[in-house]
């Protein structure tokens, strides 16, 4: 004990500072960030604020300030009674529309999509390569170019106008980005359980749903994520194969924003795409983890 | 339970051959390792049995059923892989009960298999937890246990000890050997640890690209290796080898001094590699190999000693710490029947 007392007491050493937290790197780190984050929330400042302003106010010309008398009246305008279609009933038809298309057509896309990726991983099939190629091509097809065959084959269908024509529109979109997603993922996935699960008697289904579904969390999200987003999003397929009754919400946005005769009420307009971007920023804030933890599995090892 | 055959089988990739014509007979309750370096065609010679692969050439068959083309479930086989192979979204009882769910077991006997094995191999207090939460000795014996659960004619076992530490190795390893022993189940272990392959072994089949060097028990295999690599590859340390020749009587010659060891006059003339185990170095004062100590490794019970000689770096095996000095001088020799000679060109054993 002795010994280790005067060993300590010959060899203090003075204590290092521990060195600041808040070095200039730090500083300039923080203000670019706050700068971005700034030039980013801007906008959604601008659009809220100006939703809640009566239209006087915003004609006076300064968008950036605060509201004097705030209002709720233009959001109950866009959501109920703008005239959009051939009745005054705001968005709200449109925002259902949206959702009776974007649902089916992210949860076929999907479930396709893993089931694409599943069978291009775990069997060997011939010409796996070519048929992947050939899915992967319909990623980079621009929407431009499929319109006119679209709108014959929807046309022949007795689907134009409709909201199930949407879907499938959608739908056949979303399986070359979802094979896409689902094959680099699951080309990681375990060799060893796939064959572990074959010895153990787990049919093509079985091992699927049991196995691999379950373990795709991450990439199920990144999907549905993307493909909700996109669909959602979307215009050009949307004013090209749908009518009055079943515009999707950008569509019906477009009309209330370019077509509202007499004053333009820009108001309810802020209101009106506020409530269009809604649902994908509630998305994205719900699973935005995910999605970088799904990406980053898919890209690292696809 | 039942025996295994193997006939001609062999496995081509396109233009590689990665299995030449593999025969094998497994009785009944044998344990056979194959073991070999990365690559000799161990774990593809694994998944033909286990039909993840089919063989190009060649049958297999079980008991009385051939079942070189037979689905891998409907085989009668269980595997234990190296990663463990547990399914992640699943709790250890729910693993173990998995391949009885599939092949439709009644619920109530699932449980059973499941509480039997489990307390088998004392993972009951695990059983509702998920893989993640297991150590790796314990997700080891929940693979062990879900092939277990469905009582197998045939166990496989694909390097399952490698991703443990050593400590746990030589422990499963021993636990292996029990349960072989209580469920007299056949059993093929792949390995490249020959340490694994002399210790679990009934039997041992060494490969080497895609070829069966030798099938043997494994003190056969370690005293009397049919050729170089098999002799190379079995025993730690490595056994000691050096350029030797043959004269006109058929004695092998060391350095211009006879070994007294005596091959076929056939060979007259040839170049040989002569080859003893370190054990059987023995130091004696008239010894006729000089030798100068450059490393001790001692290990606790033994100690390696590498000593130069003239015809290269020789290792010693000496009980306890060895009472020897860097830089000692001694004399070595050796009984001509632990000689192990190997054709240098053809590299087969040519002494009895």
């Amino acid at each position: 004990m002795s010994s280790v007392t005067t060993a300590t007491a010959t060899t203090a050493v003075p204590p290092s500072k521990k060195p600041s937290t808040l070095t200039l790197d730090r500083v300039w780190l923080y203000a670019i960030l706050l700068l971005f984050a700034f030039l980013f929330l801007m906008p959604i400042y601008v659009m809220v604020i100006n939703s809640i302003k009566p239209l006087d106010e915003i004609r006076a010309g300064n968008l950036v300030a605060l509201p004097l008398a705030p209002t709720l009246e233009p959001w109950v305008q866009a959501w109920s009674q703008a005239q959009i279609g051939v009745q005054a009933t705001g968005l709200k038809p449109y925002f259902l529309n949206s959702f009776l298309m974007v649902i089916p057509a992210v949860l076929i896309s999907t479930a396709l999509g893993a089931l694409n990726g599943y069978v291009l991983t775990q069997f060997k099939i011939k010409g796996g390569t070519l048929i992947f190629g050939l899915v992967l091509f319909s990623v980079f097809i621009p929407f431009q170019i499929v319109l006119i065959p679209m709108a014959k084959l929807l046309g022949e269908l007795g689907m134009a106008g409709t909201v199930k024509g949407l879907i499938l529109v959608h739908t056949i979109y979303g399986i070359g980005f979802g094979t896409l997603f689902f094959r680099n993922f699951y080309a990681a996935f375990p060799q060893e359980l796939v064959k572990s699960a074959r010895m153990d008697g787990a049919g093509f289904f079985v091992l699927f749903w049991r196995l691999m579904l379950p373990a795709s969390l991450p990439i199920v999200v990144v999907n549905i994520i993307w493909q909700f987003t996109n669909i959602w999003n979307d215009f050009l397929f949307g004013a090209s194969f749908s009518d009055y009754s079943s515009y999707p919400l950008t569509v019906a946005l477009n009309n209330l924003v370019s077509s509202s005769t007499g004053v333009k009420e820009y108001n309810v307009h802020f209101a009106g795409a506020f409530i269009a971007a809604l649902p994908t920023l509630i998305v994205y804030i719900v699973s935005g983890k995910y999605f970088v933890r799904g990406l980053m599995a898919g890209s690292v090892k696809g | 339970m039942a025996a295994l055959t193997i006939q001609n089988v062999s496995k081509q990739f396109g233009a590689t051959k990665v299995l030449h014509q593999i025969s094998l007979d497994l009785a009944d309750g044998e344990f056979l390792v194959l073991v070999g370096p990365s690559g000799c065609g161990k774990s593809t010679l694994m998944n033909i049995v286990a039909g993840l692969e089919e063989p190009s050439t060649g049958q297999v068959t079980l008991g009385a059923r051939d079942i070189t083309y037979l689905p891998p479930d409907e085989r009668d086989v269980a595997m234990v892989f190296q990663s463990y192979a547990l399914y992640p979204n699943m709790t250890v009882a729910q693993n173990i009960a998995f391949p009885l769910e599939m092949r439709k077991v009644p619920k109530a006997d699932r449980v059973a298999a499941v509480k039997k094995v489990s307390g088998m191999l004392q993972i009951d207090h695990l059983l509702d937890r998920k893989p993640r939460a297991l150590s790796g000795g314990q997700r080891q014996r929940v693979a062990i246990g879900r092939a277990l659960a469905r009582s197998p004619s045939l166990f496989l076992f694909d390097e399952p000890l490698s991703n443990l530490d050593a400590k746990l190795r030589v422990d499963m390893r021993a636990e292996l050997k029990k349960l072989h022993m209580r469920t007299g189940v056949t059993t093929i272990y792949v390995t490249h640890d020959q340490v694994e392959a002399m210790t679990l072994g009934t039997r041992i089949a060494v490969l080497k690209d895609g070829l069966i060097q030798q099938l043997a028990t494994p003190m056969e295999l370690y005293e009397r290796p049919s050729n170089l690599f098999v002799a190379e590859f079995i025993g730690s340390p490595s056994i000691n080898t050096a350029d030797a020749t043959v004269d006109a009587s058929g004695t092998v010659v060391l350095n211009g001094v006879s070994t007294g060891v005596t091959i076929d006059t056939a060979h007259a003339g040839k170049p040989v590699i002569f080859g003893i185990r370190p054990e059987d170095l023995i130091v004696v004062d008239d010894g006729a190999i000089d030798a100068t100590v450059t490393l001790l490794e001692p290990t606790g019970a033994e100690s390696y000693i590498l000593v130069d000689t003239a015809f290269g770096e020789f290792t010693l095996r000496m009980p306890g710490p060895g009472d020897f000095n860097l830089g000692d001088r001694m004399k070595l020799s050796f009984a001509p029947s632990k000689v192990h000679v190997f054709d240098k060109a053809t590299q087969l054993r040519l002494n009895t």
